[in-house]
């Protein structure tokens, strides 16, 4: 039995030493990973006990090999970065040699090997590529070069280049053992994970995440494109292109739908592992039995989702037979009804009364107004035929005007004023001091200060 | 498509196809199965039989099996369709001059269940004689 506190203080040392690794390497880009000793103490731990099975079912926090896990999969994630860097930095020297290069192949590895057999050449006919790239690449690369190979690098650039080069190699080979490992103990890590889509596609998951809590915070939509290359087209067609291959694209199942249905097993997928996920975190099954069940229920699912439509029915006609009016009651229907009933005014118009006279006709036509004008009966109409309906006083009057008027023939362009040698018009100055006949003086008494005058008028002639 | 619908061997079947169906129209094509007009008209019937099973029902009829009705019906022509509600032979307007029956193969379904439609229509009301919605004297035109 470890005690709890030495295992405490154990994990706080090494956390600590993981947060220093990682300012060393903010610190000085040039790798030091490689010569940090903790890190080759960890490599070497991992390389013995890969060796060995696991014998209890379970991994918790006393497991010796708890730690060594999450720290593997720390470790990962800082290799990771470090290549990029140290790939970065071989791409700003070898931008001098061949710059097109790091923009065909995107991928560092690649590019390390190629750099790697490339070196300070000016002719790439000698050189094969066909081990290491694809068709496409191979072609590329050699018409890149045509263009873009200039020049020789000095001594010094090479010694650089393949110092760089080396390290992101020995890099790469304990990032893949260290990767190899966490997938060996990826059933005891995260059961229910790896009973859903295997141990291979969840070690890559979680190493890519960095960590099982965070794959747990992910949300699903995340995780379904975790893993999608960057790749470089080379001017071919991204019709065929499937957008959503991810590391759930290497999975059988997925590699065997087709079109539509890839895109929903992988997102089935991605919601299933990320419960799967948040069970594993607060490791509340360490079985796997939630995978499982997750994982069948899932299937079952897909199995449907394929079945083909229903077969359609045809309907027979309904047989042709006059359905009785439904008549339906009530205050509304009445009203309804009373909108298009017989109203008494049209009654007493179509009838007349026997021996009088029709009055009132449309025409030739007789229709009329038939005892309405008659004025017999208990309905009778006043028709007053002078003053128009529906105006009021005011319209009235106003159009009473325009008929004395003009006959309203004239329009907008002529007045109602004419100027005759009797009538004419005078225009007055509307200010008071005009109509006085006093001649205007600049010293004149009435031709004063307005406000003067205006004083003396009211209060007398103070002034 | 003859073979998909029921046919009638004798006098005494016929007879009682007619007089059992109370609630349906009955349609009686007369004909052979091998003539080229009637097997067009049969298919014209199998089409239309599923969709208008609740208000009609088909048969058919070889004349040479079952010679009893031929110069009762005067089947003289290569396919002949006949309606019959409640025992009662329904007459059609047609335009071609002969109400009895339709003596030619039709080659549109919606136009056949539109005059088995209108005759049914009819017969409810008991009428004994429709008029069908399109007019077929100059059918031979188009």
């Amino acid at each position: 039995m470890i005690d709890k506190d030495f295992m405490q203080d154990l994990e706080d040392e090494e956390e600590q030493q993981i947060v220093e690794a990682k300012q060393q390497i903010e610190d000085e880009p040039t790798c030091s990973l490689l010569k940090d000793s903790k890190f080759l103490q960890h490599y070497q731990r991992v390389q013995e006990v890969s060796a060995y099975q696991i014998q209890d079912e379970t991994i918790d926090a006393s497991h010796e090999e708890y730690h060594l896990i999450l720290r593997s999969n720390e470790y990962s994630t800082i290799i990771d970065q470090e290549i990029l860097n140290i790939h970065k930095q071989l791409k700003d020297v070898y931008h001098k040699k061949f710059p097109e290069l790091e923009k065909i192949i995107i991928n560092p590895i690649e590019y390390v090997k190629i750099v790697q057999l490339i070196r300070n050449a000016i002719d790439l006919q000698a050189i094969d590529f066909s081990k290491l790239l694809s068709g496409q690449q191979v072609v590329a690369v050699n018409i890149a070069a045509k263009q873009s190979l200039v020049g020789q690098l000095s001594e010094e650039d090479i010694a650089l280049v393949d110092q760089l080069c080396h390290k992101i190699e020995t890099l790469d080979t304990y990032n893949q053992k260290i990767i190899c490992y966490i997938e060996s103990r990826m059933k005891y890590i995260a059961p229910n994970v790896s009973a859903l889509i295997g141990t291979q596609l969840a070690s890559k998951l979680m190493a890519a995440a960095g960590g099982i809590e965070k794959l747990a915070n992910m949300p699903a939509g995340n995780i379904q494109v975790m893993g999608s290359v960057k790749k470089n087209m080379l001017g071919m067609s991204r019709a065929m292109h499937n957008r959503n291959t991810g590391y759930f694209g290497t999975l059988e199942i997925v590699q065997k739908a087709s079109g539509k249905l890839q895109n929903q097993i992988v997102r089935m997928l991605a919601t299933n592992v990320a419960k799967a996920a948040r069970v594993d975190n607060m490791k509340t099954c360490p079985k796997g039995n939630v995978g499982e069940d997750l994982r069948i229920k899932m299937m079952k699912r897909y199995q449907k989702i394929q079945e083909p439509p229903p077969a359609k029915l045809e309907k027979p006609l309904p047989i042709p037979d006059e359905n009785k009016k439904r008549r339906r009651g009530g205050k509304r229907f009445r009203k309804q009804k009373e909108r298009l009933a017989m109203t008494e005014v049209r009654k007493y118009a179509n009838r007349l009364k026997f021996g009088l006279e029709a009055e009132d006709e449309i025409k030739d036509t007789g229709i009329g107004l038939g005892m309405l004008s008659q004025g017999i009966g208990k309905v009778k109409l006043h028709i007053k035929k002078d003053k128009p309906i529906g105006l009021s006083k005011k319209l009235q009057q106003r159009l009473a005007q325009t008929k004395t008027q003009s006959g309203g023939g004239t329009g907008g362009l002529t007045s109602s004023i004419a100027f005759t040698p009797t009538q004419g018009i005078e225009l007055i100055n509307p200010e008071p001091g005009y109509l006085s006949k006093v001649p205007d003086q600049y010293f004149n008494r009435e031709s004063g200060f307005r406000t003067v005058l205006r004083k003396e008028r009211e209060f007398g002639r103070q002034y | 498509m003859s073979y998909l619908l029921p046919h009638l061997n004798n006098g005494w079947e016929v007879d009682q196809a007619i007089l059992d169906e109370e609630e349906k129209l009955v349609i009686i094509r007369f004909g052979h199965d091998w003539d080229p007009q009637c097997m067009q008209m049969d298919e014209i019937l199998y089409k239309s039989a599923e969709k208008i099973k609740k208000f009609a029902v088909v048969y058919l009829v070889d004349i040479t099996k079952v010679p009893d009705f031929n110069t009762m019906y005067e089947l003289y022509d290569p396919v002949t369709v006949m309606f019959f509600y409640r025992n009662k032979h329904m007459m059609i307007d047609l335009g071609t001059g002969n109400n009895n029956k339709i003596n030619w193969a039709m080659n549109d379904k919606q136009e056949f269940i539109d005059i088995v439609e209108i005759i049914y229509r009819g017969a409810r009301k008991g009428k004994g004689l429709v008029v069908a919605p399109k007019d077929y004297s100059t059918k031979y035109k188009y």
